[in-house]
């Protein structure tokens, strides 16, 4: 089969069928066991120097921000960081020096608030490396592919474009049809971390609203790491199994940590801290101001409850889950 | 009672851009002013225009502004809230007769750049990236672009970087490469 074109980007997360399979049976479990645990253990155990990481949700929404923060205070290093729908999960990662490469679909930017000083500073001064490019759907068919124990999927995303030239893909001429197609490679992040809805301690585990690129990644990632808002009995799953987004197979560590997603939506709970990002936002604009709010929300802080105080406790978050069911207005702000 | 005559060119871009989408079709709606003039549109002459969002939602009520294109807003009585697979398959079997973006940079081939300006490796201004854009660029029948600032930095002969693509390098540019025959941009609203 005739290889047309091969990206220049570099390929990382990658394995072999046999080897990803081999992988699966040495390492995961078959067993319902407990494996609830704190965030400070599951990040020690699952997140290394080093890791291929990514975060599930949308990059400001359903983020596991808990593991996120943990991972900043205990000062991983050299992590690859896939920017899938990367917001503020990737920019404070990018900015507190832990992920110094990065797979881009989206990072750097935060959406309409506009772009990411920080982690864009990072990257235009060489600090940070971005490897490859790609786009969304490329990061969700990556996962589909790892998660369907495949080397790759084939689909017509990325075709003519740069994005295609600078991704791990490689364009081929499609047999059946003779058009130009393009094969995705495989990922298997080495650490995943998503937020859910309800879960119980097996890792079985409920999310409300769109799943985003969740099913998959879920599936294909070696270590998993679940948040979620609460645990329920295994009963609640087994009443109704057609509710269960991810199974505990995948599963390897389950925090129960409420409000975990801060400052990030949570849909059908909570809304985004917009205070709050742009408090990161404005401060992030310099070196010594990002700084300031990593000293002040993560390093000097021992856990997650204690952050959610900083942030405005009890008062803020019922603020946040009143203008997530549209009980109250929305509110301009600056992000300057 | 006043009435309001005074209008500012981001709401002209959005109200030309909600005409520009027919009511009983579907809209795949990047981040920014695509999403405003979706919303207009489904709430004045189009009430059965089908939003698709790229993290999962498609067919939404459209209540209060989202933010982000990935947020609760987007799934607002929704016909169904789910995921990005769901969404981009059904884009690329053909289910999205438009997609909306915005766009940084273009070129004359209707290319669309939002990943950097200068070279790759070692960018002058590094852009978010594609995000969903090249994805709504490939897969949707026919693309609407808004170009927010016209100026000479915003249409170049060649994007320094081609993030999306329009016709590629001409025409029958996209078929050559393998996207969808008869696809492509029509619309471009500068302001």
């Amino acid at each position: 089969m005739q290889i047309l074109q091969e990206g220049k980007g570099e390929l990382i997360g990658w394995h072999d069928p046999d080897e990803a399979r081999e992988w699966v049976l040495n390492n995961k479990s078959r067993e319902l066991k407990d494996k609830t645990m704190s965030v400070k253990e599951a990040v020690a155990k699952f997140v290394h120097d080093g890791d291929f990481i990514a975060s599930g949700g949308f990059g400001h929404i359903r983020v596991s921000m808990a593991v996120v923060y943990e991972i900043i205070r205990q000062r991983k290093r050299n992590l690859i960081m896939a920017g899938k729908t990367a917001v503020h999960d990737i920019d404070i990662l990018v900015a507190s020096g832990c992920v110094n490469r990065a797979e881009v679909a989206y990072s750097f930017g935060h959406e309409l608030r506009g772009l990411s000083p920080a982690s864009r500073r990072m990257v235009e001064s060489g600090r940070c490396k971005v490897i490859a490019e790609t786009s969304n759907a490329g990061y969700q068919l990556r996962w589909l592919a790892g998660m369907m124990g495949l080397p790759f999927i084939p689909s017509r995303n990325l075709l003519g474009t740069d994005t295609g030239k600078y991704s791990s893909c490689k364009v081929i001429q499609d047999p059946f049809s003779g058009k130009p197609i393009n094969l995705i490679p495989a990922a298997y992040p080495d650490a995943a971390f998503i937020h859910v809805h309800r879960c119980d301690i097996y890792g079985n585990a409920q999310i409300d609203g769109h799943l985003v690129e969740d099913f998959e990644l879920s599936r294909c990632a070696r270590r998993l790491i679940i948040t979620t808002e609460e645990i329920v009995d295994n009963e609640v799953i087994r009443r109704e199994p057609w509710k269960t987004s991810i199974p505990f197979l995948v599963v390897d560590a389950v925090v129960e940590i409420p409000y975990s997603a801060h400052p990030s939506e949570m849909p059908g709970l909570y809304w985004f801290d917009e205070e709050h990002i742009a408090e990161w936002l404005k401060l992030s604009r310099t070196e010594e101001g990002a700084d300031e709010y990593l000293q002040k929300y993560v390093y000097s802080i021992a856990n997650f409850e204690d952050y959610l105080e900083a942030c405005g406790g009890a008062k803020k978050l019922d603020y946040l889950k009143r203008r997530e069911s549209y009980e109250e207005p929305m509110k301009a702000i600056s992000y300057k | 009672m006043a009435t309001k005559t005074r209008y500012n060119l981001r709401e002209l871009l959005a109200c030309n851009g909600s005409k520009m989408l027919e009511n009983k079709k579907s809209v795949f709606v990047g981040t920014g002013l695509p999403m405003i003039a979706s919303m207009l549109a489904q709430k004045t002459h189009a009430p059965d225009l089908f939003i698709i969002f790229e993290a999962g939602g498609l067919g939404p009520l459209m209540n209060e502004l989202p933010i982000s294109v990935g947020d609760s807003r987007t799934i607002y009585r929704a016909i169904s809230a789910s995921s990005m697979h769901d969404v981009m398959s059904l884009s690329q079997a053909g289910y999205a007769d438009y997609g909306f973006l915005v766009g940084a940079q273009m070129d004359m081939y209707g290319n669309l750049n939002t990943t950097v300006i200068g070279d790759h490796d070692r960018p002058k201004v590094r852009l978010p990236g594609s995000g969903g854009a090249n994805n709504v660029g490939s897969f949707s029948n026919k693309t609407i672009y808004i170009i927010a600032n016209q100026c000479k930095r915003s249409f170049v002969n060649k994007v320094d970087f081609l993030t999306t693509a329009g016709y590629l390098d001409g025409p029958g540019g996209r078929e050559r490469a393998g996207l969808a025959r008869g696809s492509g941009p029509t619309e471009l609203l500068p302001n």
